[in-house]
């Protein structure tokens, strides 16, 4: 099939939106990330941790909950919330993870 | 939660600054390549194509948790927010529990299950049970077969999880009682999303909806 290509530049412009637009059925759209701050942040690695009993928490707070290897661990949701928190590299039943928010 | 290992090297992630489709974009700080968190996959950079491998995780209250694993550990840094408490999900139906492979993707919303809690299911191929828990809005998937059988889960009169050989199971998918007693099942890893990320990251998506 021949592809007529449009030379003005908003034509272009138009042409791409439209492709957005009518992306393929059941495909993930296209990756275009958005920069929204302008250099990363640094990496959280050996967080602390306490014990059940030591943990000061409340009955319902909410917690991303994880088993490996027969070892558990809680990550409170209130405590990965903004950009500098929402991702601990961490180390659990010996296997390095990555707990996400 | 990502396994973060890949080619048979260990990779540290950061939040990259980045932003698609309203949802975190991570970078390893080994080959800079960037990632997407709900695809759990490198979309730019020298690992492009690669997949993290999602361990089972739950998303459930405190409360829940310790008394299903009292031996757990937990993070202990300062809070950030203190929002995140079972009221969270004051409107089931924004929320679901999806499950992704190559390409396909499964989901069950939470007003759904609000209707009927246990489901048996089925996705790539692995025959699924979904639990939901209506008091704290827990929802789990597990690999219902065990050994050579493949279960069949209904709920009790008085509401508890039963198969049909008569065992009765507790809602963290391990037996009590009768002749399954002491198995567990494996958990799967389901993801709790909003409705809407996990259709626009996943448009292929099918529903499961309560009969």
């Amino acid at each position: 099939m021949k592809v007529s290509i449009p030379k003005h530049p908003l034509l272009i412009a138009f042409g791409l939106a439209m492709l957005c637009a009518t992306s393929v059925q059941g495909e993930p759209p296209e990756f275009a990330p958005r920069v929204v701050i302008p250099r990363a942040f640094p990496a959280i690695k050996d967080a602390p941790v306490s014990s059940a009993a030591d943990a000061d928490l409340a009955d319902n707070e909410l917690v991303l909950g994880v088993v490996v290897n027969g070892e558990a661990r809680a990550y409170p949701i209130n405590m990965l919330t903004g950009p500098k928190r929402e991702i601990i590299n961490d180390q659990l039943g010996e296997r390095r993870i990555a707990a996400t928010w | 939660v990502y396994a973060a290992r890949v080619k048979e090297a260990d990779l540290t992630f950061v939040v990259s600054g980045m932003l698609w489709q309203r949802s975190l974009v991570m970078q390893d700080l080994e080959t800079k390549s960037l990632w997407s968190h709900l695809l759990g996959q490198s979309m730019r950079g020298e690992l492009v194509g690669e997949t993290l491998e999602l361990i089972p995780s739950s998303m459930t209250d405190w409360k829940t948790w310790r008394a299903w694993h009292p031996k757990t550990t937990v993070l202990n840094l300062s809070r950030t927010s203190r929002n995140y408490r079972r009221e969270f999900y004051r409107d089931p139906a924004k929320f679901l529990v999806g499950v992704a492979s190559s390409g396909k993707a499964r989901a069950w919303s939470f007003d759904q299950l609000l209707k009927q809690p246990l489901v048996n299911d089925e996705f790539d191929d692995v025959p699924l049970l979904i639990l939901f828990d209506k008091e704290t809005a827990t929802a789990m998937a597990f690999d219902r077969r065990v050994g050579e059988e493949t279960l069949t889960f209904h709920q009790t009169e008085s509401g508890q999880i039963a198969d049909k050989s008569g065992s009765i199971w507790n809602d963290s998918g391990v037996a009590i009682s009768g002749p399954h007693k002491g198995t567990g099942l494996a958990p799967q890893a389901g993801v709790v999303s909003y409705v809407q990320a996990w259709r626009n990251f996943h448009p292929s998506t099918s529903f499961w909806k309560a009969d």
